[in-house]
């Protein structure tokens, strides 16, 4: 499934004092399998793009095609739309509403016609990748649960729709660091399985362990898209910008900074531990 | 004296399933002027602990008591809340002003200052949190990091001797994070005892103190250094050092003799640097 | 982004008529509507006129803004006419047509009702342009304030007020995102007849009633911890004062109550 942006612009508010460039002419290309990293500071337009991309907002400009149609032309259907690309918004836990975390999950299945019997494997399917207890917790109230659980459920009841393609807004906001990590592995997990990711965050450590890609948004406008590596090589460039890099880089760069022969594509704690053995083993 | 002194408190929840013990034996010494990061994962009790200090809650045993004031003393309470203030994690469900300036006034106004010093207050500690050019502003428009500042400002007015942050960046932004800790800092220089309560172990590398937290009990007490060190305390405390912590932490067991526990990543360089 | 517009109509600005104490707007609104209900010569209506025009200018305000406040009513104000018109009973004929009867005193009361109800909706919709929703909040309590003394929860209603208002922008947000989030799961807010529509909403109100419990709680919290209790020994810090121009603003209308009294 292709997702391409094409010279996309969305305007806030227009004709009222208060009319505002939230996404200014991006254009961008999605790939199957992708795991896209979308930073920038607050305000950049990460949110909005993703709303773009999901079509739940309307563009003042340019287009969103899905394997190569338009999704905001009439008589494209939106609602199929949902069955492929699922969105996650930031604390997800805040639109449980059903009596039981059972019914909460297979609300998206059904909402999309899917017949009795493909929910409920859909619901065993989706907690089962959320690592939540199938048997424990469908028929308690999803506002029974902890936080974390609470966001998993969340979470599965998206993926119960078996999106191809799925868009995070900084899924791991508000969780403890071992929530954090378990989380950002059940996300790659899932990257690995064939579902296209797409993440905004502010963590720029969980993009250079796990993305393949990144995308910055500036002022409305895309940065820069490349790698990871390439993009958090550019330390000075994200400073000026508002943004840091990852600690890993920051390590690397000090190192490097001292003469120390760490490569420039160093961003995963991994590789670091690797060249700072390498280097205290005397080897330069 | 300790201005904070927890003595063997234990809490429990009460619910329709029975109760859920919450904190058990705590004991906590704070001297004027500390600055202590209370550690642990979420549901450690941190947050509970916190609310004990301004006599939210009531320990079910034990007592804590405020520059000398016990909490369970009603006739206390709000001299207590004056001494003790506590910023929480939701920036907006703090705010209970339509303006800015107003919301800052709120704790002077409900202690009956007279309102020419409510004015002077409010303005100084608008000044601390550099919050003073938004004044008349209308708190729905402000960044997470904005509000909380003004949370804070709000809490400045009452002129309390102890802060309580409560998980005050849980929900901020990068930006937003920077603001909060970099006031706290500020806060703690200038005299306030501070409690900060967090899950994110970069804050509490600078404090005096931390306290790590598990299931309701204090799992350890040490500086900064002694706590980081302790690989194993950090994993049975369901933490995760800071990359460049675990990194120390990965060389040491190589067998490298790197001294003791970095703070900073420009410690952990001059480290690897001295050693090769 | 919708949290943008400014709570009800207020228009900030700094005419005399913006800087006058809200207690005395708001007594003298409830003047003013009593006083077009009083009026009864041409002369009187023409005055009272006279009245809102001067006021307008004070405010500095444009009378096409002022006049915005009319749309939303416009329905009631054309069928209040077209019934009195029509419906009018007894009074000399000037022509029928099956049951529709069209008298002159009929045309009459028509056009006075209409001129008073445009009268009534300008006087209240001037008050809210040029006072601010804490003002008028602030306004209310103090007037109320004697209330006090039969009980009346005066301080706790101005409170609720007050964090309603600055509740509301946040509340609408929160109905945003929890929509677009429901949406993004196959949910449809704007189909079906009226009873799939009302079940429809329940993945939007449950959220939101939810969280309005939680954020009730966590302010409660933070209420207490800045030692909030209730009304009593509460000092503000923006004190209300009467001024010059609203005795001046006091005087003007009473003088025309006097006016209207006399029988005009």
């Amino acid at each position: 499934m292709s997702i391409e942006l094409d010279g996309l612009t969305y305007v806030y508010m227009p004709k009222t004092p208060f009319e505002a460039k939230a996404v200014e002419n991006i254009s961008l290309n999605i790939k199957d399998g992708d795991f896209l990293g979308v930073i920038g500071h607050t305000g950049s337009g990460k949110t909005t793009l993703i709303g773009l991309m999901a079509g739940l907002l309307k563009p003042t400009a340019g287009r969103v095609l899905i394997d190569g149609q338009d999704i905001n032309a009439k008589g494209y259907d939106k609602k199929a739309l949902r069955r492929h690309i699922g969105v996650v918004f930031q604390y997800p836990e805040h639109q449980l509403f059903e009596e039981t975390v059972y019914k909460d999950i297979a609300f998206g299945p059904r909402k999309i016609n899917v017949s009795e019997e493909e929910t409920d494997l859909r619901v065993k399917y989706a907690m089962e990748l959320m690592e939540l207890d199938y048997e424990n917790i469908k028929e308690l109230s999803p506002f029974e649960l902890s936080g974390g659980q609470k966001r998993r459920v969340a979470i599965a009841g998206v993926l119960a729709m078996r999106p191809r393609v799925l868009i995070l807004d900084e899924p791991v906001a508000g969780l403890d660091p071992k929530g954090r990590s378990h989380l950002m592995r059940l996300i790659t997990k899932l990257n690995g399985e064939g579902v296209t990711i797409i993440m905004i965050t502010h963590s720029m450590d969980d993009l250079a362990e796990n993305a393949n890609r990144v995308v910055v948004l500036n002022g409305a406008k895309l940065f820069i898209d490349d790698t990871p590596s390439k993009v958090f090589m550019q330390k000075k460039l994200l400073r000026d910008i508002g943004l840091d890099v990852p600690y890993v880089s920051r390590i690397a760069q000090s190192l490097r900074e001292r003469g120390k022969n760490i490569p420039d594509d160093v961003i995963r704690f991994a590789q670091l531990e690797e060249c700072v053995t390498r280097v205290l083993e005397g080897g330069q | 004296m300790a201005i904070i002194d927890a003595q063997d408190i234990s809490y429990a929840y009460t619910g329709e399933t029975g109760s859920t013990p919450a904190l058990t034996d705590i004991s906590l010494k704070v001297p004027k002027g500390e600055l202590i990061a209370i550690i642990g994962r979420n549901g450690s009790g941190k947050s509970t602990l916190a609310k004990h200090i301004n006599a939210l809650y009531l320990p079910n045993s034990g007592r804590v008591l405020i520059d000398g004031m016990d909490t369970k003393d009603e006739t206390k309470v709000w001299d207590i809340r004056k001494c003790a203030g506590m910023v929480f994690q939701n920036p907006d469900n703090q705010l209970v002003a339509t303006i800015v300036e107003e919301d800052v006034a709120f704790g002077p106004e409900n202690i009956g200052v007279p309102p020419a010093e409510i004015r002077k207050r409010v303005d100084a500690a608008l000044s601390v949190v550099n919050m003073g050019d938004y004044a008349d502003r209308a708190p729905h428009m402000l960044s997470g990091g904005q509000k909380q500042r003004v949370a804070i400002a709000g809490v400045l007015a009452m002129q309390p001797d102890i802060i309580v942050f409560d998980e005050p960046t849980a929900m901020l932004d990068p930006e937003g994070r920077a603001e909060v800790l970099a006031t706290i800092e500020k806060l703690n220089k200038s005299g306030k005892t501070i409690l900060l309560i967090t899950h994110y172990m970069e804050e509490a590398l600078f404090a005096d103190r931390v306290i790590v937290m598990a299931e309701g009990r204090v799992m350890a007490e040490g500086t900064p250094r002694e706590i980081f060190a302790n690989e194993d305390l950090l994993y049975r405390a369901g933490l995760e050092a800071p990359p460049h912590i675990a990194l120390y932490h990965k060389l040491k067991n190589k067998g490298y003799s790197l001294g003791e526990c970095p703070l900073t990543t420009d410690e952990l360089v001059e480290k690897i640097c001295l050693l090769s | 982004m919708i949290s943008n517009i400014t709570l009800g109509q207020f228009f900030p600005g700094n005419s005399i008529i913006h800087r006058l104490d809200a207690r005395i707007k708001l007594v003298l609104t409830v003047a003013v509507i009593v006083l077009v209900f009083l009026v009864r010569t041409i002369t009187g209506y023409a005055v009272v006129l006279g009245f809102f025009v001067l006021t307008i200018l004070l405010s500095r305000l444009s009378v096409k803004y002022v006049l915005k406040g009319l749309k939303p009513l416009w329905f009631i104000l054309v069928f209040t006419f077209v019934l009195n018109t029509f419906f009018y009973s007894g009074g000399t004929e000037l022509f029928s047509w099956w049951i529709l009867r069209v008298t002159e005193e009929g045309l009459v009361s028509a056009v006075r009702l209409a001129v008073r109800l445009i009268y009534l909706i300008t006087a209240t919709t001037m008050l809210t342009l040029t006072t601010s929703p804490i003002a008028l909040t602030d306004g209310l309590e103090s007037l109320l304030k004697p209330l006090k003394a039969i009980r009346f929860p005066v301080h706790e209603l101005a409170m609720m007020m007050t964090i309603a208002m600055r509740f509301i922008p946040t509340l609408i947000e929160e109905t945003d995102k929890i929509m677009k989030a429901q949406t993004a799961r196959g949910a449809e807010f704007d189909s079906g007849n009226v009873l799939k529509r009302a079940a429809g909403m329940v993945p939007l109100l449950v959220p939101l009633f939810v969280s309005a419990f939680r954020r009730a709680d966590e302010l409660a919290f933070a209420m207490e911890s800045r030692c909030y209790n209730g009304g009593k020994g509460r000092t503000r810090m923006k004190v209300m004062r009467l001024n010059c121009r609203d005795f001046v603003a006091a005087a003007f209308v009473s003088g025309l109550m006097v006016f209207a009294v006399l029988g005009f």
